[in-house]
């Protein structure tokens, strides 16, 4: 493989990865860290991808400003799910966790289909990042690709400063261990975990709306992605951010050049990765809350 | 006797576990700046009662006062927030947090805005938890996060300080460390609920004392007056 192929795979990879963990990022709060087994997550990036080309006529088709609106309209969405749904699901076994979500899965794709129809949809690179920049003699690396990661990387940087060096990030990994004791100082845990259920959701819905360019918007999208994002908390470690990440990289590699180098194996191989780091680290890469 | 000098008031109340009748009717107050003892045998309701006055037991009856305020349907952290402080049996210490988010995570200012318990001044108090600030909770021994838990407890300035069992499967050593730094509570003004397996610690520590047997409360009074009371062995089985 000549090296700017292999640059370009490798930036491929990197943004695959990128864009998982902010996907993941949003599971690893609600699973790994308020303890739902939220099936319904990958609804979420479907969600924003459709956010992505139906709100744009909205927003006079500026890509930006469909991005705000979105953003608000999916912390208004988490909130109410978690006031309605998710808040009566702390206390209960997985098994209904696991009913209850799926169920949402049900009602989110049958209100996608009658708002916007079962068709595939292209969303356009918005005009300001729709150029490309040219990679050794004859390559080009497009920009809209670059400013995904960029996003994502930024995220990922202030998550894990609010995460580890706020008292905001302390009350979050607290609560995974202790909710009374976090009660007990004074904190309202369930307004606390109200946000941070909204921010999971607003982070999924994000990677949908910034995916959309690139993936265009199909029913059962979400599916997809939802599995993947399992595996990246499971082998990162539930509800470690940090796991998150590097595993969310690691799974972008591995599915990124296994296509290039192993095509025939691609499919299987982010599993085979998994079974290998539980059969060296049952419990993943990283300890939760870290 | 005015109501804002009771920070507790509890009257009538009850409390359950699923089916099982846990709380009979419990009457009892706290006053500002009081020490009161809270004496039973294992199973006789004492952590029900804090846990249902604080809030966390959520099939309650019955009037909770703090301050003068109706807390009977409160939510814990609406308590917590009026100046009450929990140092919980367990400890309650985030293992995964260090020494120093375990402290800071939630310390608020006093009624003035001012930080009398500092992060200093804690360190001060616990010497050997200024050695282990970088270490999480969980690398503690029981010794240091009992006094992590205490610590984090007055970071909050309350005004009532609850301690569930505080000295509990510690060494003798650490033990009176932690006698010490509750007189040191006690002196500085704070009203303190005291659980605690030594009741002869506990009454020389305590201005009122409490006796509970089968969740009702079946002596009550001066401290002194309790420790004479020749009822008491028996309450106690000692």
């Amino acid at each position: 493989m000549d090296f700017s192929i292999f640059l370009i795979q490798l930036l491929n990879a990197l943004q695959y990865g990128l864009l998982l963990y902010l996907v993941a990022m949003g599971l690893t709060l609600i699973f790994g860290i308020m303890g739902i087994i939220n099936l319904a997550h990958g609804s979420f990036y479907m969600i924003g991808a459709y956010m992505a080309y139906a709100l744009a006529p909205l927003a006079g088709g500026n890509f930006f400003i469909t991005l705000v609106f979105g953003l608000v309209l999916a912390v208004i969405l988490g909130y109410l799910l978690e006031w309605a749904f998710f808040s009566f699901l702390y206390e209960r076994e997985h098994l209904q966790q696991v009913l209850m979500t799926y169920g949402l899965i049900l009602v989110f794709e049958e209100i996608r289909s009658l708002l916007v129809g079962d068709d595939v949809h292209g969303v356009p690179i918005p005009a300001l990042l729709s150029g490309s920049i040219p990679l050794g003699d004859v390559m080009t690396y497009p920009v809209y690709r670059l400013f995904v990661s960029g996003v994502c990387l930024l995220l990922a940087l202030g998550l894990y400063f609010v995460f580890t060096r706020t008292r905001l990030g302390m009350m979050i990994r607290a609560g995974s261990v202790n909710r009374e004791m976090v009660q007990s100082l004074g904190i309202d845990i369930q307004f606390l975990y109200r946000v941070v259920f909204a921010a999971g959701v607003a982070l999924a819905v994000l990677a949908g709306m910034i995916a959309a360019p690139i993936s265009s918007v199909y029913p059962g999208m979400g599916n997809q992605i939802l599995i993947i994002c399992f595996v990246v908390v499971v082998i990162g470690g539930i509800g470690s951010i940090r796991g998150a990440f590097f595993a969310a990289l690691l799974i972008g590699l591995v599915d990124t050049f296994g296509k290039v180098w192993l095509p025939e194996a691609s499919g299987v191989l982010v599993y085979v990765l998994m079974a290998l780091i539980l059969l060296w680290k049952p419990s993943g890469l990283f300890k939760a809350g870290g | 006797m005015q109501e804002a000098e009771l920070i507790v008031d509890a009257r009538e109340v009850h409390a359950w576990y699923g089916s099982s009748h846990i709380l009979h009717g419990i009457n009892f107050q706290i006053r500002r700046a009081e020490t009161v003892g809270l004496l039973g045998r294992n199973g006789m309701g004492k952590s029900t009662l804090i846990r249902t006055l604080l809030g966390h037991v959520k099939q309650r009856d019955g009037h909770i006062g703090f301050f003068g305020q109706d807390m009977s349907r409160a939510r814990p952290h609406a308590v917590a927030r009026l100046g009450v402080a929990y140092v919980p049996e367990g400890r309650g210490v985030f293992p995964n947090l260090t020494v120093r988010e375990n402290l800071i995570m939630a310390a608020r200012p006093d009624a003035k805005g001012q930080h009398v318990w500092s992060y200093e001044r804690i360190m001060d108090t616990f010497p050997r938890l200024s050695e282990r600030v970088g270490n999480l909770g969980g690398q503690l021994s029981g010794g240091e996060q009992q006094m992590l838990s205490i610590g984090r407890a007055l970071m909050t300035h309350p005004e009532l300080v609850i301690l569930d069992e505080a000295t509990e499967g510690l060494a003798p050593l650490i033990v009176e460390d932690i006698w010490r730094v509750i007189g040191e509570i006690r002196q500085s003004g704070l009203a303190t609920l005291i659980v605690d397996r030594n009741y002869h610690k506990v009454l020389s520590h305590s201005d009122q004392a409490v006796v509970m047997q089968k969740g009702q409360l079946v002596l009550q009074g001066e401290a002194a007056a309790v420790s004479s009371n020749p009822e008491l062995a028996g309450y106690l089985g000692v």
